[in-house]
């Protein structure tokens, strides 16, 4: 003090109560920024791990197509296999019963085989062994038998027999 | 920083004879605002002043309430006890403050407790000396020239004498109307308390309760050559503050005082002031601190606007160059209150 004989009473600007105010105000922006920052670093965390979860999603559906890919040319494989097995089991009884029907003195020189048709060459001692051995039990099987026979040198006929079942599709197979 | 968006509200209370003068400056950025003045009845703080000081100072939080000490237990003395900073002490029971490190001003704790008391409702910041306004007004007198300086307020009388800043002498009376001088601090001392002892025994000064009657004055024999009552009162009057030996020069101010007594009338404060100055010269020329200076040049600051008489009675009389310097007591506190706000 230059001239007072007393002290001056401190001069508050801000009031006690505009102070206890001011001190919630800034307590609440101070909360409400840090709950933003928080949020806001947490929606920061939440896109990014949503990204990467995305791109590992494309990578597993990827993935998924592939195996369903795969799985289905496997199927198609299995189905592929099942009908060629089924066919083959089915080719391998009808040679075996073809062969069957074959009696011992008949000499089957050449057979070919389709879906529908049956073609046999050979040679037979003479024209009723053919007849009663073969053409009876073809008749049985086949709806058309057609036979045709060319005698041999030694005496023997040589014959070929052309049977049909009734159907549209033929596809001949050539066994030698 | 935030203080700067506010005005700043000094107000300057001075309690007068009828009530309490007030005047309210209100300061923005050291432009002013606003400035008002009210007077309102009544010795002690009325309602309506405390309501009215309340209204102004609710403008701002910034605000200083500022007053003069008008009580009679205050002075001034050479030297400095502290570093120039108010200081209280419990042990001599006042309040110092140093100016330039040179000289003191002072006053009563007790005093200065009485008037925070007093304007307790709306609170005081600041209580200014008489002799802080006396140096205020003559600020540019004082630190360059010898003379004696005096500020007069109804009821109060502060005389110093300075010497280029430096305090030579410094004495304060508070009076009455009815012209029961009141002796008051003391000149020179370091503790008013102990004034009075010290007055006693320093040779040359005066000490009013020492006088009893014309009998312990030297200079009864004179009143047989006085021939009408009138001329033994002007000598009472004059020996009432002589000394036990006075000096040829404090004959001749005692005469010229004699003289001025029969055309001044004796209960104006202009013959009261005159009295003062009168009584201070002749404290001071007995003095030590005197080394043979004569006071040549008076300054009178003058709160009242009627010390016309008391100059041309000093330069008649005393034969001394006076400056009367009319003073707006309410400004000059509130401008010392902005020196102290400014200086904080």
């Amino acid at each position: 003090m230059k001239h007072s004989l007393i002290t001056p009473r401190s001069k508050k600007v801000i009031s006690g109560e505009l102070q206890l105010a001011v001190f919630f105000f800034i307590v609440s922006i101070a909360m409400i920024v840090g709950t933003y920052a928080f949020l806001s670093y947490k929606t920061y965390e939440f896109k990014s791990q949503h990204a990467s979860i995305g791109i590992r999603i494309e990578k597993l559906n990827e993935n998924t197509r592939s195996v369903e890919t795969n799985i289905k040319n496997v199927e198609i494989a299995v189905v592929t296999h099942e009908n060629i097995a089924t066919n083959n089991i089915v080719m391998r009884d009808s040679i075996r019963n073809l062969f069957d029907l074959v009696p011992d003195k008949i000499t089957l020189t050449r057979a070919e085989l389709g879906d529908n048709s049956l073609v046999l060459s050979g040679i037979t001692p003479s024209k009723e062994t053919y007849e009663f051995l073969l053409q009876a039990p073809l008749r049985s099987i086949f709806h058309r038998t057609y036979t045709s026979y060319y005698p041999d040198k030694n005496g023997w006929y040589r014959f070929t027999s052309t049977n049909y079942l009734d159907d549209d599709t033929t596809e001949v197979e050539v066994i030698e | 920083m935030l203080k700067r968006l506010f005005q700043k509200i000094f107000v300057s209370i001075v309690p007068v004879e009828e009530g309490h003068e007030i005047l309210t400056v209100a300061l923005k950025n050291k432009k002013v605002l606003y400035k008002e003045q009210r007077h309102f009845e009544g010795s002690e703080p009325s309602t309506a002043m405390n309501r009215y000081i309340q209204e102004v100072i609710d403008a701002s939080p910034i605000y200083y309430i500022s007053t003069i000490n008008i009580h009679a237990h205050q002075g001034a003395h050479i030297g400095c006890a502290n570093n120039g900073k108010t200081q209280h002490s419990d042990e001599t029971r006042v309040s110092e403050v140093c100016r330039n490190k040179t000289w003191t001003f002072y006053a009563s704790l007790d005093d200065l407790h009485s008037i925070t008391h007093d304007y307790s409702v709306v609170g005081i910041d600041f209580i200014f000396s008489p002799f802080s306004i006396l140096e205020h007004s003559f600020a540019d007198k004082i630190k360059d020239t010898f003379g004696l300086y005096a500020f007069s307020m109804p009821g109060i009388f502060a005389v110093a004498i300075f010497d280029r800043g430096t305090l030579e002498y410094a004495h304060y009376y508070a009076y009455q109307k009815s012209l029961v001088m009141e002796d008051s601090s003391e000149i020179l001392p370091s503790d008013f308390t102990s004034n009075m002892d010290e007055e006693e025994q320093r040779d040359g000064l005066i000490n009013l309760d020492d006088i009893e009657g014309l009998e312990d004055l030297d200079i009864i024999d004179d009143l047989d050559s006085l021939s009408d009552i009138d001329d033994l009162n002007e000598l009472e009057e004059v020996h009432e503050f002589s000394e036990d030996m006075p000096t040829n020069e404090e004959k001749r101010l005692s005469r010229e005082h004699s003289m001025i007594k029969g055309t001044m009338d004796d209960f104006t404060e202009d013959y009261q002031h005159f009295n003062y100055i009168q009584k201070a010269l002749q404290q001071f020329y007995s003095t030590e601190e005197c080394r043979d200076r004569f006071v040549e040049t008076v300054c009178i600051a003058d709160s009242q606007g009627n010390s016309e008489e008391l100059k041309r009675y000093l330069e008649e009389e005393l034969f001394l160059n006076v400056l009367v310097r009319k003073i707006d007591l309410l400004e000059t506190i509130n401008t010392l209150a902005i020196q102290e706000e400014e200086g904080r």
